[in-house]
């Protein structure tokens, strides 16, 4: 695809995702169409207005721009093993206190009570330390899209600060698994599936994933937050993987209408019945085939005791020296305030 | 037509082609490698921004840099000391030792060079796995806890493990390459040292050693070149340059920063530097390298 893009022989529309996408690019490399206009009065095919009816709104860009529209929907969280739960009498954290006791009963137990993907560290920072700052943050997301518009100080407040010493507690007393660091992501879900360890932050995608290696009796469990005090909303960091129209279009009008189309109740089910994933649209899924774990983060979306966040993407520069700065952290080699002090280096420069 | 003319049309046939291949296939890139760097391209657009020397003096700041050349020096140091040593005592030891199955430690030796290096990395990723891998498995037969150590993501112990896969994937071929070198040794000097009592290791020192010394030259700097070139697959299946960019190489920064981060014109300064690096080493190896070659009358 690169090539067509180089060479300006654009297809219509482009649906992002996959190694090497990255929307913020190609919108800072002004190959998508401004379609803020088009999304702001929109029906879809059902005569429907098409941004009430999304899970996730659009990123806004530069201000209130709308380049892209979501079309896969997920959230980032914690999984767990209901049937191992069960069996040892723990009970699924809802706060943070809860979080870190279950833990250190799980370590007392003899296995880890967090394994995570070290070699990609966004997996933790998805599904532990954004949630983390939001919560920290009294379940405002703001924080999340002030640091992906790089504002100054945005990775440094009290919020930040709170949030990392979290995972520095986590650290210190040894609830982090200590192999986790070299691990890719099949190996720590690997070994999460064989008990290794009992939590694991990933996407709403893993039970699909491993569906091949999940051994029988294992039933997926899903926490979107954990970090959250007592009697706070739960968090959720949703990730999406969105759809757009290129600047260069031939055809503007057809790319349009196509997302009219597939924006629809009616597709939302199918989509989700077909790849167990969610598609962005709000639907009915309960008498639907898609999987447990679906439908209990659906559950989740819809109750008001969870905050959803706003979809927040970050300069390449800047996620890869948050990246770093995690696992450098989740390994005790360097303290918050330098987790701190990096982050708003890296925002600085890419600020230029 | 003359016999000179129609030599040189012989030659042209030859050797036209070749320079074409070699012109769009090496030149070119070089050339274009070279230019991108002084470019500000994401890789991604039509338009790219001239800005001189900026990425090369982004260059000399970036701490990563420091460290991937580091790293990419520690690999060369010890693959060619590593790999060197035991495929030179491999290579004696099969044709000049009397060992049982020479002919089966050739080829078991030699089998890590068919296997892709991608598989090997991924073999190694399990080995050194810190709860289900054999190394720890194996140690933890030693100890009284198991050993959990995250081989591949302490910064002190991920290069040295990322060392070893390669000198067990090189020595296979080196070793035949040396064999081939000994076994075109005339066997009379053998038998001439022999009667005038000389031992192994002597035998080994003034008739092995020298005979086969441009061998073993051609392969240090094939050691060398292919490292700096080509450190980058296994550090990428193995570890992607992390923990922290603690093992990053130059051609792993250089993927990272040009198809990760999108900043090809930078990647493309990272390039100029391998290149100039290999070519700097390699000729300063074949300075130092140099011996009166030894004719065998």
């Amino acid at each position: 695809m690169r090539p067509r893009w180089i060479s300006g022989d654009t297809p219509d529309v482009v649906y992002i995702d996959g190694a090497g996408s990255n929307e913020r690019q190609m919108i800072d490399d002004g190959q998508l169409m401004d379609i803020t206009d088009f999304l702001k009065d929109t029906t879809n095919a059902d005569g429907k207005k098409l941004t009430d009816i999304l899970i996730s709104q659009p990123t806004k860009y530069a201000g209130d721009k709308n380049y892209t529209l979501p079309l896969v929907f997920g959230s980032w969280g914690l999984f767990y093993d209901k049937a191992l739960f069960k069996e040892k009498g723990w009970t699924a954290p809802t706060n943070w206190s809860e979080f870190v006791q279950t833990s250190e009963q799980i370590k007392a137990s003899g296995i880890s009570a967090l394994i995570h993907t070290g070699v990609y560290p966004y997996y933790i920072n998805g599904g532990l330390v954004d949630s983390a700052m939001v919560a920290a943050n009294g379940g405002d997301g703001s924080i999340l899209t002030k640091q992906a518009s790089l504002e100054e100080g945005s990775f440094s407040g009290p919020a930040v600060q709170k949030a990392l010493s979290q995972v520095e507690e986590l650290v210190k007393k040894g609830l982090i698994d200590p192999g986790a660091v070299s691990l890719n992501h099949t190996d720590s879900q690997i070994q999460w599936l064989q008990h290794k360890a009992a939590f694991i932050p990933s996407g709403l995608w893993l039970e699909n994933e491993m569906s091949k290696d999940i051994p029988s009796g294992f039933e997926f469990g899903f926490i979107p937050s954990v970090a959250q005090d007592a009697g706070q909303n739960s968090i959720v960091i949703p990730y999406t993987n969105t759809i757009a129209i290129s600047k260069s279009a031939k055809n503007p009008e057809a790319a349009k209408a196509f997302l009219q189309y597939a924006f629809t109740e009616a597709n939302a089910i199918r989509w989700a019945e077909l790849t167990g994933a969610l598609m962005n649209v709000k639907a009915d899924l309960t008498d639907t085939s898609a999987s447990e774990v679906v439908k209990e983060a659906m559950g989740f979306f819809n109750s008001d005791k969870t905050t959803v966040a706003p979809v927040a993407v970050l300069n390449a520069d800047v996620e890869k020296a948050k990246q770093d700065a995690t696992i450098a952290l989740a390994t005790g080699r360097i303290t918050a305030a330098q987790w701190m002090e990096r982050l708003e280096a890296a925002a600085a420069k890419a600020r230029k | 037509m003359k016999q000179s003319a129609r030599r040189r049309i012989f030659y042209a046939v030859f050797l036209l082609p070749t320079f074409l291949f070699f012109c769009v296939f090496t030149l070119y890139p070089i050339f274009r490698g070279v230019q991108l760097s002084f470019f500000d391209w994401s890789g991604g657009t039509k338009e790219m921004d001239f800005i001189g020397l900026d990425n090369y003096r982004e260059m000399l700041r970036d701490p990563i840099v420091g460290t991937a050349v580091a790293n990419d020096y520690f690999l060369v140091l010890f693959k060619v000391i590593g790999i060197m040593l035991l495929a030179t005592i491999f290579a004696v030891a099969v044709t000049r030792l009397n060992v049982r199955g020479k002919n089966l430690y050739r080829v078991l030796f030699f089998i890590p060079n068919v296997i892709s290096v991608v598989v090997i990395g991924v073999l190694w990723r399990y080995v050194y796995n810190p709860n289900l891998g054999f190394l720890n498995s194996f140690l933890s037969l030693f100890t009284a806890e198991r050993v959990q150590t995250a081989w591949l993501g302490e910064p002190h112990t991920a290069m040295p493990s990322l060392l070893w896969p390669s000198i067990w994937a090189g020595i296979g071929f080196y070793m035949i390459l040396l064999v081939a070198a000994i076994l075109s040794i005339p066997s009379d000097l053998y038998e001439a040292a022999d009667l005038d009592g000389a031992s192994q290791w002597r035998q080994f020192l003034s008739v092995t050693l020298p005979l086969m010394w441009e061998q073993m030259k051609v392969s240090i700097l094939h050691i060398v070149m292919t490292t700096l070139n080509g450190s980058f697959i296994l550090v990428w299946i193995m570890t992607e340059g992390g923990p922290d960019n603690s093992t990053q190489v130059m051609g792993s920064y250089l993927y990272q920063m040009g198809f990760r981060q999108y900043h090809m014109g930078y990647a493309a300064t990272i390039g100029v530097l391998i290149l100039v690096l290999s070519l700097l080493t390699t000729l300063i190896l074949q300075r130092v390298l140099k011996r009166d070659t030894i004719e065998m009358a």
